[in-house]
């Protein structure tokens, strides 16, 4: 009997362990710049990277968790300068100057799950978002104009809240049980913008 | 072999030839703007409605103090949206502090103004209108002066739900970005077809991109970074400065787009150089000995004909926008 208890709890914990979250996020129209969806759960990474190169950062998303530290980078052959001025995450910096080569630390002291953007002072095309995020589970999105559907596919762990972020949209909060399927509307404005359909696994 | 497989083979061959007419050369960053990637406010593109009221209004002289300015004075479409002027003269007669720049393509601009002040389209459009020295007005008196005209009335309820200042800048906006230059010589180039650009324009590109070290700057879709940079003209105007106090911003303005820049002489923020010729001749001596200058700008070493060459690229970015002038309602 014991054997048999072990064993069906061993089976949970894996069964727990195994959830996937699949889904789609469908625009109406044309993509924003970018997304994350995360799990709530966990407290997310600790360090970070951002390098910038032909005067654009490497990533759309960079992700780390509260308090940790985000090291930008600078491989171009020009000089930038990474501020965050947002007033919807209240984030403020400004690392300075920095020329090829350098590089600079900033620890993520802000308030967490947020998006906080950041660009370059001297090439105000750049830019980029900080997902300040308490999750080890997520997944950045990189839109793009030409392509409306995105897959959405999640290593869930044992989470069952699922938060979608994407920039000046309202934030999108899931609880999904096992097995259980939701499609939500995603607004802007108190637009529709996007249908987002998910299942836990 | 038959006739027809010989004819066959040739027209492959003359295919190829076209779409590959650029692929000999690394145009760093270069091409054509894709309207795809006009980001609109909310993300919601303007009607043909609210454009047609943004023309309007660009043309009104309502706009100004004296009733002797519109928008298009300054950026008069026949001037290459520009005045011709090496610095604009306002409503009361002061001449401007900096030349006016041209409004092509800014559908894709994130930053403007020479100083870059303004951070969307429709913070620049309202701009002049209030500025003491241009249109000279005040956001009251453009609000009361638009209420008096019934098409205004009209127009603003249907798209605004009323006359606002705000709606005042959301409409010349809407307008300004659709003054698109994209089917230039050098675009058709781009597309495959190698005649396009003279030989002349062809060698110019690649000076452009190589040894003139244009791109630096003068990169992307619409040939400007969108950034600042203090390029050697020598006055006391200390730019981007004003707004940002880091040291590479003093004496640094706006990276203007190339696009029809043939159309909008003089050249440079306030004017200074007359012709593409005295610029290009201004970037081969690498402004040497300017205070500030930013570190981009050096000694080019160009030859008679590679500057020519430069010039005559330039002059392949050239796709007029022609606009019918609106009737301005009494």
């Amino acid at each position: 009997m014991i054997k048999r208890m072990l064993a069906l709890g061993l089976c949970m914990v894996f069964n727990a362990q195994a959830a996937t979250l699949t889904g789609e996020l469908t625009f109406v129209k044309k993509p924003p710049f970018a997304g994350i969806l995360y799990a709530k759960n966990g407290a997310g990474p600790k360090a970070a990277e951002l390098d910038q190169a032909n005067k654009v950062f490497d990533k759309k998303v960079v992700v780390v968790g509260k308090n940790g530290e985000i090291t930008f980078k600078n491989s171009d052959e020009f000089q930038h300068n990474i501020f965050a001025n947002d007033p919807n995450s209240g984030v403020k910096f400004d690392v300075g100057l920095m020329n090829q080569g350098q590089t600079t630390k900033v620890s993520a002291d802000w308030s967490e799950n947020t998006l906080t953007r950041i660009g370059c002072k001297i090439h105000p095309k750049m830019r980029s978002y900080i997902a300040n995020v308490n999750s080890d589970t997520y997944q950045v999105l990189p839109f793009t104009k030409k392509q409306k559907t995105y897959k959405i596919d999640l290593d869930a762990g044992s989470a069952s809240t699922f938060v979608l972020q994407i920039p000046k949209y309202e934030p999108v909060e899931v609880t999904l049980s096992p097995g259980e399927a939701k499609s939500i509307e995603v607004m802007y404005k108190g637009k529709l913008r996007a249908n987002l359909s998910l299942t836990l696994k | 072999m038959s006739t027809l497989r010989l004819f066959l083979i040739a027209a492959f061959c003359i295919g190829s030839v076209k779409v590959g007419a650029s692929a000999g050369v690394n145009i760093g960053g270069l091409g054509t703007p894709d309207k795809d990637d006009i980001e609109y406010p909310d993300d919601e593109e303007p009607s043909e409605r609210e454009i047609l009221l943004g023309k309007t209004l660009f043309y009104d002289t309502r706009l100004s103090k004296h009733h002797n300015q519109s928008c298009a004075t300054c950026h008069n479409p026949e001037l290459g949206f520009s005045d011709g002027l090496a610095k604009g003269i306002g409503s009361g007669g002061d001449i401007l502090g900096r030349n006016a720049p041209h409004l092509y393509n800014l559908a894709w601009s994130v930053t403007f103004f020479w100083d870059g002040r303004a951070a969307s389209l429709e913070e620049q459009a309202l701009g002049p209108l209030v500025s003491d020295m241009e249109m000279q007005m005040t956001p009251k008196d453009v609000v009361k002066r638009l209420k008096e005209v019934k098409f205004y009335r009209d127009e603003f309820a249907q798209i605004y739900g009323e006359i606002s200042f705000e709606n005042v800048g959301r409409a010349i906006a809407a307008f300004e970005r659709t003054i698109i230059s994209d089917n230039s010589p050098f675009d058709q180039y781009l597309a495959g077809n190698k005649f396009a650009m003279s030989p002349s324009a062809i060698r110019g590109l690649s000076v452009f991109v190589g040894k003139g070290r244009c791109t630096k700057c003068h990169d992307g879709e619409n040939f400007t970074d969108d950034s600042f940079h203090n390029i050697g003209i020598d006055n006391k105007d200390i730019g981007r400065f004003e707004l940002d106090k880091s040291a590479q911003f003093k004496g640094a303005f706006k990276t203007p787009g190339l696009r029809n820049i043939i159309m909008s002489a003089p050249y440079m923020h306030d004017g200074s150089l007359g012709t593409l010729e005295e610029v290009v001749e201004h970037y081969d001596k690498g402004a040497v000995g300017t205070k500030n200058v930013s570190p981009l700008i050096v000694p080019l070493n160009l030859s008679t004909q590679e500057k020519a060459d430069l010039v005559a690229f330039m002059a392949a970015l050239t796709d007029p926008v022609v606009i019918q002038r609106p009737i301005i309602p009494q």
